[in-house]
């Protein structure tokens, strides 16, 4: 068994989906606490936004404004909660420089715990816990606690993706795992395509062939799809690149991502996503012959 | 006579032409022969696709087809797909297959020779591994010739043990339910030498076997370990070189014989640097996969004083006995603990 070839897996856990989704939790609870009908309508315009660059460059001094409402309210878990996911999409999906997105998604990781030790107190030991032990504490989380829950998990995801050359990373992602599979149980019964998409992502890591079981990944994938009418397309695109190439489903993931080409980005709250999801469905597509 | 009117009427429009449209002429129809039929060898492995393996991997395959021309091209299935090693040889003995990356138990039968670094309880250090192969290494691989395939180098890492209760001594692995892969006999006797009681299971139940109990122990690289997330189902790790876990990438003979001398040399050269400097790096992926166990809450475990050593006596007599029982043969087992007392002893060269 040629195990050593399985090391140092380098996955690629975050997808572009996280950020408009994040940038929607994070500018919601920023604005919010100025004027709510501000919040709202720059949600909407960052999430119904068709030029990621605009969002690229304007999403800076979100930051630094994140920042001072932190300082202000330090220990706010949704302040906080708000500044980390930020921080964690702007950190991995705009940030082209690997030192200033290891920057980033370090911020995004203290202040996302920091949120939630502050949110759930057995939460404050995560840190070097065992997983067993870990596990214990996750049946203790309650839906009051699931938008900090939330934030925790992809800001972890996202401090692993930059990280994933660095084992100490890659062992948090069952732990990752573990919380968004709770996160489904306590968020108050409402289904949740993203979360979805990235249990699909994180369980289509490991082959079936080395223990893992990639059909539950799938699993996900298809209720994401069916949960968002299709309208989502990073999850068609996530679906391709995770499950499709790991089983060499070449029909399938042509069949995907040509469905994601062929669709009109604009969706309420998705277009920013969809757009970017159509640039990396044709960068699939264009590498395709050489891969399969 | 004319015999101009017996010359064919192409050689009669040739003859006609200027004479650097001749030189082009002559030169398409010399030199456009059709081009050699491009290669494709097609490599099964047990690496996921998003494994920094498979990753140096495909960028060496874009590196081979540019240096070829296109003649050349390396097509991977990782994942496991197209099945297990022993599924894998059998693909390429009917040629569906080409290549595949393999352990030293998947050559077990056929060339015992490579499982020399594998025997336990062998070497104590990476130095040691390092100074043994340095001088062995050409001489294994060598033998995949036999054997109809080309090899590229090798890569691998020391086995630990992984367990959930505290090892630190001998008397604390005896007994204890240990896993070992599927086919691996020289392992399984090894463990019943030092008194173990050895599960084979496929990798795949290695994670179920540890949380239901029916595994105490897993010997295994830590980087694996983090890889597959095992280390979710243990509590300690023992930190003492158990075997050296290698892997490599062989191509069918055949296969390779079909490329011109060239293109040969383009694939090795390649393909080997990649294996270098995986191999290079190795150590240090090992100490960091060890950091992240300790990193969330797997204790690290030293053994007691004499306790390895205890252990290389038993190993010792095993492991002259396979040799002798034919397992690998003898003179190079020898030549290899030559080495060993040369790095051990400071007169190493």
């Amino acid at each position: 068994m040629n195990i050593f070839h399985a090391a140092n897996i380098k996955h690629r856990i975050v997808s572009i989906v996280i950020g408009s989704l994040l940038i929607t939790g994070c500018v919601s609870a920023l604005v919010s606490t100025v004027t709510n009908d501000l919040a709202a309508n720059l949600t909407t315009a960052v999430l119904n936004q068709n030029d990621p660059d605009t969002v690229r460059d304007g999403a800076p001094a979100y930051l630094l404004l994140l920042d001072s409402l932190v300082e202000e309210n330090p220990e706010d878990p949704l302040i906080l909660s708000s500044a980390a996911t930020l921080y964690a999409t702007y950190g991995t999906v705009f940030a082209t420089d690997v030192k200033r997105a290891s920057r980033l998604t370090e911020r995004a990781r203290k202040y996302s715990s920091r949120a939630m030790c502050n949110a759930y107190m057995p939460a404050c030991e995560w840190s070097g816990m065992l997983f067993a032990d870990y596990q214990k504490t996750l049946g203790g989380l309650k839906p009051k606690d699931a938008q900090v829950v939330y934030s925790y998990g992809l800001s972890s995801l996202a401090w692993i993706r930059v990280h994933s050359a660095d084992y100490k990373a890659i062992a948090y992602l069952p732990y990752v795992e573990a919380l968004f599979d709770r996160y489904l149980e306590i968020n108050d019964g409402l289904d949740d395509a993203t979360i979805h998409t990235y249990l699909g992502i994180l369980k289509s890591l490991i082959p079936a062939a080395l223990g893992g079981d990639p059909e539950e990944g799938r699993a996900h994938f298809e209720h994401a799809i069916h949960l968002s009418n299709g309208k989502d397309l990073s999850a068609k695109v996530e679906f391709a690149n995770s499950y499709a190439r790991l089983l060499y489903q070449r029909d399938l993931h042509d069949r995907l991502l040509n469905e994601v080409l062929a669709a009109n980005p604009e969706s309420p709250l998705l277009t920013l996503t969809n757009i970017l999801a159509q640039q990396q469905a044709k960068e699939l597509l264009e590498t395709a012959d050489n891969y399969f | 006579m004319n015999t101009g009117n017996t010359q064919a009427p192409g050689l009669m429009a040739i003859r006609s032409l200027p004479n650097y449209l001749i030189a082009i002429v002559v030169f398409l129809f010399v030199f456009r022969v059709p081009a050699a039929e491009a290669v494709d060898i097609k490599i099964a492995t047990l690496a996921p696709n998003q494994s920094q393996w498979m990753q140096d991997m495909r960028t060496a395959s874009q590196l081979i087809e540019e240096k070829t021309e296109g003649r050349v091209r390396l097509k991977f299935y990782g994942g496991g797909v197209q099945g297990t090693e022993d599924k894998v040889l059998q693909k390429i003995k009917i040629g569906q297959l080409h290549g595949g990356t393999f352990s030293a138990t998947d050559f077990m039968e056929d060339y015992g020779a490579i499982n020399l670094y594998g025997l336990p309880f062998v070497f104590r250090s990476w130095n040691e591994i390092r100074y043994v192969r340095e001088h062995m290494d050409s001489v294994l691989e060598g033998g995949f010739a036999e054997l109809n395939f080309v090899t590229f180098g090798i890569a691998g890492s020391f086995s630990v043990v992984l367990s959930n209760e505290p090892v630190s001594t001998y008397a604390d692995m005896k007994g204890k339910k240990v896993w070992l892969p599927q086919g691996d006999f020289v392992s399984y006797e090894a463990m019943r030498r030092l008194q173990l009681s050895p599960v084979a299971l496929p990798v795949t139940d290695v994670l179920t076997g540890l949380q239901t109990g029916l595994l105490d122990i897993v010997t295994i690289p830590p980087e694996f370990a983090v890889a597959l997330q095992w280390h979710t189902r243990v509590k300690y790790v023992t930190n003492m070189p158990v075997a050296f876990a290698m892997s490599f990438l062989a191509i069918n003979k055949r296969t390779f014989d079909r490329l011109s001398v060239d293109d040969q040399h383009v694939v090795s050269k390649v393909l080997s640097d990649v294996y270098t400097k995986i191999d290079t790096n190795a150590p240090l992926e090992s100490q960091n996969a060890m950091e992240a166990l300790k990193s969330i809450g797997v204790t690290q475990i030293e053994p007691q004083q004499g306790q390895f050593q205890e252990l290389e006596e038993v190993m010792a007599a095993f492991n002259r006995d396979m040799a002798l029982e034919g397992a690998y043969p003898v003179d190079l087992y020898d030549e290899m603990l030559g080495f060993l007392y040369e790095i051990r002893n400071g007169t190493s060269q």
